[in-house]
C-alpha cells in the first residue's frame, strides 16, 4: 500500500536576481514499512527534496506537483494541518545532530516536549517513555541521560538521542538525511543497525539519503539515484547494484574502491556535477556521459519503465546489462 | 542487538560560582558589579543603614561640615547627607528598573516577532521602530508628564517607551541569525507552533546578549532618569532623589556650599560607568561565546 506519493515534484528558490530550479520534476513513491534510498552527489538536491516533504523550505521557494501522504496533499496544505503533519506522521533525522538540538535544553527536554506539548501526554509518562526509548537505541542508563545537555553527550550517542526523539511520535514516515555521514565509521554501523532494526519494530517507512551507495542497499528495499535535481534511476538495491540502467549509476559503482583490486586510481566520472539550474535542454549527465549520443544533448529523455525499475535515459533499452558495475581495467 | 554504551562518570559539579563569575566578567566587571552590589544594597536597606531620617530638617545645624555625627555634612534645611544619598539611591535605582524591565520584555516581544514573521511585518515594524530612534528620551517623558502629572511614574513610562526600539533592533538581529540555526529547523519538524519556538527555544539562546543590551542601557537609564529629576519632572522634593539632589545641590553650590551636588554627581557617575562595564563585559562574553 502506497503511503507517500510524490508526484511531478518541482522546486524553485527566487533570489533577487534569479529563479534557481532546485528539483525537476521528481516522482517517487514509498510503500507503507519500505525503505527507499536516495543516493546522488552533494547539491543534486536530495536533501531538499527530503525538506520539501516535510514543508521545511527557504524563504523564496515556490514548491510545486503533488506530495501525497496517506490521501493529502502536503503541498496545498494549510499550516495548522502541516503542523500536525508533522508533529505525529513524520520525523526527520539530520546529519549533524549537534546542531539540531538546542544548546540550552536537556536532553529530557528535548525527549519530551513533543509528546507533552503537542501529544499532550503527562509529563511523568513522557518521562517514562523517554527512558524506554532511550534504551531502545542502546543507552542503558536513561534516567541519567535525560538531565545531561547536548555537549556532554558524543556525536553518535546525540544521534541515538534523536533517533530516539524521532520515534516518540510513532511516525509512519521516518525522513534520514545522510544520518551517519557526521560520524565515524564504527559509530555509522551501530546507529545503522539501532536505525534498521527499530525501523522494522516499528514498521516505519523509511527514505534514507546518503551518498553512499552501499549503505543505502545494505539498509534499503530500493534505491533511487538522483542527479541534477531529478531522479535517473530507481530500482531495487541489489537489481541496482548488480545492472545499474543508466550510465550515472554504473558511473557511481566504478569509482567504488574494491576489495579484490587494488588500483593504483579509482575511476573517476569526468567532469564535474552539475545543479538543475546550469543543465541544458538534453539530459543533465550527457556531458560526462560516455554513452552520451547527438540526441542526448538535444532532448530530454523520459522516465521509462523496466519492469519495476524506472530509468531516464535514451539508450537505457540497448544499454540494458551491458554497462559495467565495478573494476573495469584502465583504458587510456 | 544493540550495543550499548558503558556508563561515563559524569562530573558532578561545574566550576564553582566565584570562577564562573570571573569567566564572564573579568576584573574590571568583577569590581563594578562589587560596587553596584553595595550601593544597591546600602539603599535597599536604607532604614537600617542610614543614620538619619531623610527628611526630618535640623535648623540649627545647616550646611554642616562633615563630623562624626554627620560624616557627609548638612543640606540647607540641616538634613543628614549620607541619609539623603543613601535613601536617594531607592529611586535612583528602581526607575531605571523599571525602565529596562518594561523595554526589554516589549522590545524583545517586538524583535523576536519582526525577525521571525519578515516580510511586510518586519518592514513595518522597522520603519515604526526608526521614527521612535529619531526622537530623544526626554521628549517621550515630557509628553508622559503631560499625562499623568510629574513624578516617577511618568517619567518611568516616557523613558520605557523610548528604549524599546534599541531593545528592539538588538534582539531582531541576533534572533536572525538564530533562527537560521538548523536546531529550529529541528523544532519546526517535531510540529511546534512559532510561538511555542520563540518562547521556548529562541529566547534561551537570545538571553545573554539581551541580558547584556539591558544591563548597558541600566547606566543610561540612571543618567536620563537623574537628568529628568533634575529638571523637575521626575521624583519630586523633598523625596530624596540623587537627580534631585544635583537640582537643590546646585542651588546651595551658588551660596558656598557645593558637597551636595558634588557627591550626588560623583555617585551617578560611578553607577553609570559601572553598569555600563557590567555590560560591555556581558556583551564581549557573549559574542565569544557565538564564536
Amino acid at each position: 500500500m502506497t503511503l507517500l506519493d510524490v508526484h511531478d515534484l518541482c522546486l524553485e528558490i527566487r533570489n533577487r536576481v534569479r529563479t534557481r530550479r532546485i528539483i525537476d520534476h521528481v516522482s517517487f513513491s514509498v510503500a507503507k514499512g519500505e525503505a527507499l534510498g536516495l543516493v546522488g552527489e552533494s547539491g543534486c538536491g536530495k536533501s531538499m527534496t527530503a525538506r520539501s516533504l516535510m514543508g521545511l523550505l527557504p524563504p523564496g521557494a515556490k514548491l510545486e506537483g503533488e506530495v501525497v501522504f496517506e490521501g493529502s496533499d502536503i503541498v496545498r496544505m494549510s499550516q495548522p494541518e502541516l503542523r500536525a503533519y508533522r508533529a505525529t506522521k513524520v520525523a526527520m533525522i539530520f546529519q549533524d545532530p549537534r546542531a539540531h538540538t538546542n544548546p540550552v535544553r536537556s536532553i529530557g527536554d528535548f525527549l519530551t516536549e513533543a509528546q507533552c506539548e503537542v501529544g499532550g501526554v503527562k509529563r511523568s509518562v513522557a518521562r517514562r517513555r523517554a527512558i524506554a526509548l532511550l534504551d531502545s537505541v542502546g543507552i542503558p542508563d536513561g534516567e541519567r541521560r535525560l538531565s545531561q545537555y547536548p555537549h556532554q553527550l558524543s556525536g553518535g550517542l546525540l544521534q541515538r538521542v534523536m533517533i530516539a526523539s524521532a520515534l516518540a511520535s510513532d511516525p509512519a514516515l521516518l525522513l534520514a538525511d545522510e544520518p551517519t555521514t557526521a560520524l565515524d565509521v564504527t559509530t555509522q554501523a551501530e546507529v545503522m543497525a539501532i536505525l534498521g532494526r527499530l525501523r522494522r519494530e516499528h514498521e516505519v517507512a523509511l527514505l534514507f539519503i546518503t551518498h553512499n551507495l552501499e549503505l543505502a542497499a545494505a539498509t534499503c528495499d530500493r534505491t533511487a539515484v538522483m542527479y541534477a535535481g531529478r531522479i535517473v534511476e530507481v530500482q531495487k538495491s541489489s537489481a541496482l547494484h548488480d545492472r545499474p540502467l543508466h550510465p550515472y549509476t554504473s558511473g557511481l559503482l566504478c569509482s567504488r574502491p574494491s576489495i579484490e583490486h587494488t588500483e593504483r586510481r579509482l575511476m573517476v566520472i569526468p567532469g564535474r556535477p552539475v545543479a538543475a539550474y546550469d543543465a541544458d535542454d538534453g539530459c543533465a549527465f550527457a556531458p560526462r556521459c560516455a554513452y552520451a549520443e547527438p540526441r542526448c544533448r538535444m532532448e530530454r529523455p523520459r522516465d521509462e519503465t523496466f519492469d519495476k525499475a524506472a530509468v531516464a535515459c535514451h539508450r537505457a533499452a540497448e544499454l540494458q546489462g551491458s554497462l559495467p558495475t565495478g573494476y573495469v581495467e584502465a583504458v587510456s | 542487538m544493540a550495543s550499548t554504551i558503558a556508563a561515563a562518570p559524569v562530573r558532578s559539579a561545574g566550576p564553582s560560582l566565584r570562577v564562573r563569575l570571573y569567566a564572564t566578567l573579568g576584573v574590571s566587571g568583577l569590581i563594578s558589579l562589587v560596587v553596584i552590589v553595595i550601593i544597591a544594597s546600602a539603599a535597599a536597606f536604607a532604614p537600617w543603614v542610614a543614620p538619619y531620617d531623610p527628611q526630618t530638617t535640623d535648623l540649627t545645624s545647616v550646611f554642616a561640615s562633615p563630623s562624626p555625627s554627620h560624616p557627609l555634612g548638612t543640606d540647607a534645611l540641616g538634613r543628614d547627607l549620607l541619609s539623603r544619598l543613601i535613601w536617594g539611591g531607592r529611586t535612583t535605582f528602581i526607575g531605571p528598573l523599571l525602565v529596562i524591565i518594561v523595554s526589554t520584555i516589549i522590545g524583545s516581544a517586538l524583535g523576536i516577532t519582526s525577525a521571525w514573521v519578515g516580510g511586510h511585518v518586519d518592514n513595518v515594524i522597522a520603519r515604526f521602530l526608526d521614527v521612535m530612534f529619531a526622537l530623544p528620551g526626554i521628549v517621550f517623558a515630557l509628553v508622559a508628564v503631560a499625562i499623568y502629572g510629574a513624578g516617577l511614574t511618568a517619567a518611568v513610562i516616557g523613558l520605557s517607551i523610548s528604549y524599546i526600539p534599541y531593545v528592539a533592533r538588538v534582539v531582531r538581529g541576533a534572533a536572525l541569525r538564530e533562527r537560521k540555526l538548523p536546531y529550529v529547523a529541528a523544532c519546526s519538524v517535531q510540529g511546534f507552533s512559532a510561538l511555542r519556538i520563540c518562547v521556548r527555544h529562541l529566547l534561551p539562546n537570545l538571553r545573554t546578549i539581551i541580558t547584556a543590551q539591558a544591563v548597558a542601557s541600566l547606566g543610561f537609564a540612571v543618567v536620563e532618569l537623574a537628568g529628568i529629576s533634575f529638571l523637575g519632572l521626575g521624583v519630586q522634593p523633598p523625596t530624596p532623589d540623587w537627580g534631585v539632589s544635583v537640582a537643590t545641590g546646585l542651588q546651595a553650590a551658588l551660596q558656598g556650599y557645593p558637597a551636595e551636588a558634588l557627591y550626588a554627581g560623583t555617585l551617578i557617575v560611578v553607577v553609570v560607568v559601572a553598569f555600563n562595564v557590567l555590560g560591555d563585559r556581558l556583551a564581549a562574553t557573549a559574542e565569544s561565546a557565538k564564536r
